[in-house]
């Protein structure tokens, strides 16, 4: 690897790292213990939750982590043959449709339509059980699609 | 003189050095996605946990954060959270053959760094934080019903 190929790859590895951390801690105890609270405080938490989340700070995480993986599959594709091509490639894949392209088709639509129930509504608490089993359920996906990236690029990085 | 220390090391058989690099890339490995999670954890809170929970009612505040602090207690969560040192003294360990190399030096840097600004500050700021948020009496206030 070049050293700009070698600093891209260490960057994604970090960011694929930093993102399955961050979707970890909702599955192991943010999501278990917001459905303990109740329904109406399960709901108006995770609806600041999810306003909120929208920084620039993590934006810049989760969607550049995507670009840099975007940059290195296209370097892959065109590279094919040299030494760490097939990691790279499986890599930045995984994180784009494994926790990318599932946050965009499964859990900010969960998130939209969370946001338009009403706390004390009156199927608010069944509505609220089948979000958390959903959004969990993807959110096991991402937690997993980000960290086999984040293992097949530090492979990648130790074999180039 | 000269003979003697390569007649002492030739009735050892070399070591293989495949074995030895691959245990240092493994032990390196599994310190880097463990410390890598927990630094994602930490950094949920940071951009989002705090953030969203923060803007609640102090009741529904206190009593989501008591549920987090009591679910974050969970055999996966300790798995990362006390893995990350394991592997990471293992990492050291395997390095240690050679202090002077220079990823002796950083695995050594990642051990202070984790231990001391990851885990030591948790478990001495952070939990005894915790712990006083505990003792919030769950029973003053109405946003849940779990803290029992």
């Amino acid at each position: 690897l070049s050293a700009v190929l070698y600093a891209a790859t260490l960057v994604t590895a970090l960011g694929c790292g930093l993102i399955a951390g961050v979707f970890f801690a909702f599955s192991s105890f943010v999501m278990p213990a917001l459905k303990r609270l109740s329904t109406e405080g399960g709901i108006a938490a995770m609806q600041s939750i999810n306003i909120l989340a929208v920084t620039p700070a993590f934006m810049t995480t989760l969607f550049g982590t995507a670009a840099t993986c975007l940059g290195l599959i296209a370097w892959a594709a065109f590279s094919w043959g040299e030494q760490p091509t097939p990691l790279v490639l499986v890599g930045g894949a995984l994180y784009l449709v494994g926790t990318i392209g599932v946050t965009i088709a499964c859990n900010v639509p969960l998130n939209n339509r969370l946001a338009t129930l009403h706390p004390q509504g009156l199927d608010s608490a069944g509505r609220w059980e089948e979000y958390v089993t959903k959004w969990t359920a993807w959110n096991h996906v991402r937690v997993a699609a980000a960290l086999a990236a984040a293992a097949l690029l530090t492979i990648a990085l130790h074999v180039g | 003189m000269s003979q003697i220390p390569i007649e002492a090391t030739s009735h050892k058989p070399p070591r293989p050095p495949a074995l030895g690099s691959a245990v240092r890339a493994l032990t390196l490995a599994v310190a880097t996605l463990t410390t890598g999670l927990v630094a994602g954890v930490f950094y949920a809170y940071a951009i989002s946990v705090n953030l969203g929970l923060a803007e609640q009612p102090d009741a529904g505040y206190v009593a989501a954060m008591q549920a987090i602090n009591e679910r974050i207690q969970n055999p996966v969560f300790f798995l990362v959270f006390f893995g990350a040192v394991l592997s990471l003294f293992a990492a050291l360990a395997a390095h240690s053959p050679r202090p002077r190399s220079g990823g002796f030096w950083l695995v050594m840097l990642a051990c202070s760094l984790y231990i001391g600004g990851g885990f030591l500050l948790t478990v001495f700021v952070n939990v005894p934080l915790n712990e006083q948020l505990a003792r919030v009496g769950a029973c003053l206030l109405h946003g849940g019903r779990g803290t029992r």
